[in-house]
């Protein structure tokens, strides 16, 4: 089974110390074999908005951005339980916060 | 299942192979670091519901598992107590496990078993329903395997830089295995068992990070990659398997596609030569290449068939190097390869000959025999969607055969009245064979063979009657006893599976029966060969078809019974310090009492009468001479009941009684007592008794 972990953007800024831990996350979740991809995002980005047969594009930032992602991973396990586990140990390095896990299918 | 059951089920799997891994380096046994594993995993389902899952539960189940280690080294004191906490780092740990799972001494169906359930972390029921297997075979199959480990003393050390290619192939095999066994399901309903498929990549992909200089690995991986990015493409709507050619590429992974490309590239990034790995992703590469099927590189595909067919020489890679020739430089090349092939024995029962055959043959436009083949490769595979496709093709060939006219020359016109022989009943005791001869041994005596005779010939049988009717009515013969018909079968139902059940009889030429022969039992003992050989000919006599058997041969049969081994080598055998206590006490009592090794293996300690040299087992003596009543004092050393005989390690917790009440340990296995000969000697322990018995 396939998760899109995503996290919403947070105030503090990462510190050093982060940045490591997360880098052995990722590089230990990449060893695991479970890590399929991974990255940050930007903030805002595109909105495309369609009606009818008009398409609007919008350049960020928005208004609702504590909404938006601000990075994802990709992951293949066997079950929901095991991506919540690694979810709550990426938690655990990142600090306050949130996330969202969801199965992606096909 | 409630929420922490699920949660401990998620921790265990995610950290089970490092738990393990550690414990092993502790303990140097990976079946006892796995039960230590397990009893920490025992004591989470206590606590954790009740108190909470703790904040780090990987590290809470290796701190509780290796707490119970140290115990059992206090214990035991098998082992010295490691003064400092040993310091390696955990991914060697698994590393290691992952060696010691596919050690070269474990059969391969071992070896997947313990890999998935000690790295893996899959259950023995789980595993048992991916394989389709019953839960109590597997788990016998894991018990037998960490003894083989136990016995063998495999330790728990990283193969030398000497030894590790060989050792990294057998890993290799062992993932491919699990993969293909998810991908290509050899059984049941579903085409692809992605929970297979996805261990055997989790498990690559983790080995690739722990080697990463080996380029057989990444060859490994990136083939996995690739043949998982068309899992999707690969199964039409009504879950019917959708061929290479007919796949919607658009529904390929293009993630798992360029995490394949990047695999290989790894793999050429070592600089070493490539194997057979890296080749067969290199060809899955020209796939993922290709917009469409039409743009294949099908010459270089075939060519790099060719490179993967020096390194090995493999009939399933010769067939499927046929396909490629056939696509690259057309179907008339490739039948040429693919005929080749029919002879070869390891492909006798391999779906995909016939029906690679098949596909080149109505590319030919020779849809008869397409469609023969087509059904012979349905007989040959239980995999339903496959079957449906077979079944699809072959029905395609009978649409085309409808609207042309008949390809196949017609079959011998001067016997047009010829009774049907699915209806044409035969003359009762007309029987090949007397009524009550013995089957098997029958067709070996000179006068049997004489099947030709009048009284066993029901006429002529119309030659455009198919192969699997008239050998069904030769096996519904009234007049056979069923032994007679059970033999007889044996030889019809290869025939009919090497040529196709609608094969029409006056197609059947004897070259073809040679062939099938040779395939078939052409290294077999002469006896089983006569057998067929009389049976075939019981056939061709009973269906007017003499000639069928004027191409094979009677062979003489020689007769070798067990052959004793000389005197000198066993005096030399059982002198041999080399050898443990238990092998020469039991070769040596086999010898001197020429008893039957079951019986040996039944002795007692409380049973023995060490003055008269003599037992008493299952109502009959066993007697010994000096040379055992020499060893047997050190080999019972103080023990005054239980098996004479035991094993190496203590059983499993809850495995059957017959135990050593001193030390716990099982009674000697017959496999196992054989095994050890035959490793030590060469030969069967049949072979200790001496000749004048």
């Amino acid at each position: 089974m396939r998760f899109l972990m995503m996290q919403k953007p947070t105030d503090t800024a990462p510190d050093q110390k982060l940045f490591a831990e997360m880098a052995a996350f990722v590089e230990e979740l990449t060893a695991a074999g479970v890590l399929l991809a991974t990255g940050g995002l930007e903030p805002g980005g595109v909105l495309m908005s369609s009606l009818g047969d008009e398409i609007t594009v919008t350049d960020g930032p928005f208004a609702e951005a504590k909404e938006a992602a601000a990075g994802f991973a990709l992951i293949e396990v066997g079950s929901r339980e095991e991506a919540i586990e690694l979810a709550r140990r990426f938690r655990k390095i990142v600090g306050d916060g949130e996330s969202t896990i969801q199965q992606v299918f096909g | 299942m409630s929420d922490v059951h699920r949660t401990i089920d998620a921790v265990w799997k995610l950290e089970s192979a490092r738990i393990i891994g550690g414990l092993a380096r502790l303990v140097h046994d990976v079946g006892l670091a796995e039960e230590l594993a397990q009893d920490a995993l025992v004591a989470a389902l206590e606590q954790w519901p009740a108190a909470g899952v703790p904040d780090n539960p990987g590290a809470w189940l290796t701190t509780v598992a290796r707490r119970r280690a140290v115990d059992h080294i206090r214990r035991s004191r098998t082992v010295p107590l490691p003064l400092t906490e040993p310091s390696a780092p955990e991914q060697d740990d698994v590393l290691r496990l992952i060696f010691v799972c596919c050690h070269p001494v474990l059969p391969a169906a071992a070896r997947i078993a313990l890999t998935l359930r000690l790295v893996a972390g899959l259950s023995n029921a789980e595993i048992a329903r991916a394989f389709l297997l019953d839960e109590p075979r597997v788990t016998r199959r894991i018990a037998a395997a960490k003894q083989t480990l136990a016995d063998e003393g495999a330790g728990f050390t990283r193969p030398d830089a000497e030894a590790l290619a060989g050792r990294l192939s057998s890993v290799l095999e062992v993932l491919y295995l699990v993969f293909n066994e998810g991908y290509a399901a050899t059984a049941g309903d579903d085409l692809i068992r992605g929970d297979l498929c996805r261990e055997a990549l989790r498990l690559g992909r983790m080995l690739a990070e722990l080697v990463p200089a080996e380029p057989e690995v990444h060859g490994l991986v990136a083939l996995m990659e690739l043949q998982t990015s068309r899992s999707a493409a690969r199964i039409g709507p009504a879950g019917e398997l959708v061929q290479l050619q007919d796949q919607n590429r658009g529904r390929w992974d293009p993630l798992l596609i360029r995490r394949g490309f990047a695999a290989l590239l790894r793999a050429r990034e070592t600089g070493k030569p490539p194997g057979p790995y890296v080749l067969q992703a290199a060809i899955a590469v020209c796939h993922a290449q290709a917009p469409t099927a039409a743009e294949t590189d099908w010459p270089r595909i075939a060519k790099l068939y060719d490179a993967l067919a020096q390194l090995q020489p493999s009939p399933v890679i010769r067939l499927n190097r046929a396909v490629a020739v056939g696509m690259a430089y057309g179907p008339e090349f490739g039948l040429t390869e693919a005929d080749a092939l029919l002879a070869d024995p390891a492909l006798r029962d391999y779906h995909l000959l016939p029906g690679v055959r098949g596909d080149l043959l109505a590319r030919l436009g020779r849809p008869a025999e397409a469609r023969r083949e087509f059904e012979r490769a349905l007989t040959l595979t239980r995999n339903g969607p496959e079957q449906q496709f077979l079944q699809r093709r072959a029905t395609e060939m009978t649409a085309l055969l409808a609207t042309a006219p008949p390809s196949e020359p017609a079959a011998d016109p001067h016997s047009p009245a010829a009774p049907d022989p699915a209806t044409a009943p035969s003359s009762p005791g007309s029987g090949a064979l007397p009524p009550g001869s013995p089957p098997a041994g029958a067709g070996d005596g000179g006068s049997a063979d004489g099947v030709d005779g009048p009284a066993g010939r029901v006429g002529t049988v119309d030659p455009a009657a198919t192969l699997g009717v008239v050998a069904g009515a030769f096996l519904g013969r009234a007049d056979l006893d069923v032994a007679t018909v059970r033999s007889y079968r044996q030889t019809v139902t290869r025939l009919r599976r090497a040529l196709g059940d609608s094969l029409p009889l006056g197609l059947l030429t004897a070259e073809t029966v040679a062939t099938v022969f040779a395939t078939a039992w052409g290294s077999a003992a002469p006896k089983t060969w006569n057998r067929h050989r009389a049976t075939l000919r019981s056939f061709g006599a009973w269906c007017g078809r003499s000639d069928l058997a004027t191409g094979l041969a009677r062979r003489a049969e020689v007769v070798s019974p067990v052959a004793p081994l000389p005197a000198a080598d066993l005096a030399t055998l059982f002198g041999d310090g080399r050898q443990a206590l238990r092998e020469r006490t039991l070769w040596c009592l086999l010898h001197e009492s020429s008893a039957a090794v079951t019986a040996v293996l039944a002795l007692d300690v409380e049973g023995l009468d060490l003055d008269d040299r003599r037992a008493r087992v299952g109502g009959r003596w066993v007697a010994w001479r000096s040379g055992t009543a020499r060893l047997l004092p050190e080999l019972i050393a103080g023990r005054t009941s239980g098996p004479l005989f035991l094993t190496d390690r203590r059983p499993a917790p809850g495995a059957p009684g017959d135990r050593c009440p001193h030390t716990g340990r099982g009674r000697l296995s017959y496999e196992r007592a054989e095994y050890l000969f035959k490793r030590a000697t060469g030969h069967t322990l049949r072979q200790l008794r001496p000749t004048d018995r």
